[in-house]
């Protein structure tokens, strides 16, 4: 089967994705440190941090700004070490 | 001096606060701390420019900081962020608002691939053009096409959180029209897997 256009594709997975309710970038970046933080310990997220993560995967800057943000606290950690 | 792997994130707030010795400390710190997290994510040759940045952003925004992260940690996204913006915004200064909703124009449904996607694109198609503002149609597009979207509110004379509800109700619009046109959830995600 041909493979359908690719912009077709993008917007009607945007039109699908979408939730009864999404929080927007501000209410993101107000949990955005202790999310990353979550995300690198591992286990379950809590309610609010949920929602961040269900923002990430439809926003494509802040999913941008989630992995380097994570990159720059790996460089931090490795600055720390002895 | 104090290295800011000692300090809480209590003593980050009440240094940064302070003045004298123990604030330049902290500012020196934080300076390095930035520095460091930056270079090695996301680079650039305004490295200096943008730590600087965020160093008066964080400053100047002590009081929002919650402590539900560490001090670290809420610092380092907003230098982030502050960075990311700024070369944003020099990756697309000459991009105009035109240029990236042409980028994102959905091809005539009768370039479709397949009677399926045939359908389902004069769908869409209906929807964005008539289901629509022009204001939700431009951010939409503009978005598909592969611009930013704090650029695309840049030039929309709003801001990236306004931009991203905008957005959401576009969505909603299309989502909605292609269930009134007869498709079922299961048709559609059908469709997107490629079935």
């Amino acid at each position: 089967m041909a493979e359908l256009d690719p912009k077709l594709r993008a917007i009607v997975a945007m039109a699908a994705s979408v939730l009864p309710r999404e929080i927007g970038c501000d209410d993101c970046f107000d949990y955005f440190a202790a999310y990353a933080e979550h995300l690198l310990a591992g286990g379950p997220l809590p309610e609010p941090l949920q929602m961040v993560g269900e923002h990430l995967e439809r926003c494509s800057c802040c999913m941008e700004e989630l992995n380097l943000l994570l990159a720059a606290m790996k460089a931090s950690t490795l600055d720390e070490a002895p | 001096m104090k290295r800011e792997q000692n300090r809480s994130n209590e003593e980050w707030v009440s240094d940064l606060s302070g003045d004298g010795d123990r604030r330049e400390a902290a500012l020196g710190d934080l300076r390095r701390l930035l520095m460091n997290g930056l270079r090695r994510s996301v680079g650039g040759s305004a490295l200096e420019d943008y730590v600087q940045a965020a160093l008066i952003r964080i400053t100047g925004g002590l009081g929002s900081f919650r402590g539900d992260s560490r001090f670290e940690t809420w610092a380092l996204s907003i230098g982030v962020r502050v960075a990311v913006s700024e070369m944003r915004r020099a990756r697309w200064r000459e991009v105009s608002l035109d240029e990236m909703v042409e980028a994102g124009r959905l091809f005539p449904a009768e370039q479709a691939v397949n009677h399926e996607s045939n359908q389902l694109m004069q769908v869409v198609h209906e929807a964005i053009q008539a289901g629509l503002t022009a204001k939700q149609r431009e951010a939409i597009l503009a978005e598909l096409g592969g611009a930013p979207p704090d650029e695309v509110a840049r030039r929309l004379g709003t801001n990236r959180n306004a931009l991203y509800k905008l957005v959401y109700d576009a969505r909603a619009r299309i989502r909605q029209a292609i269930l009134q046109a007869g498709w079922t959830e299961e048709q559609v995600l059908g469709v997107l897997g490629g079935r």
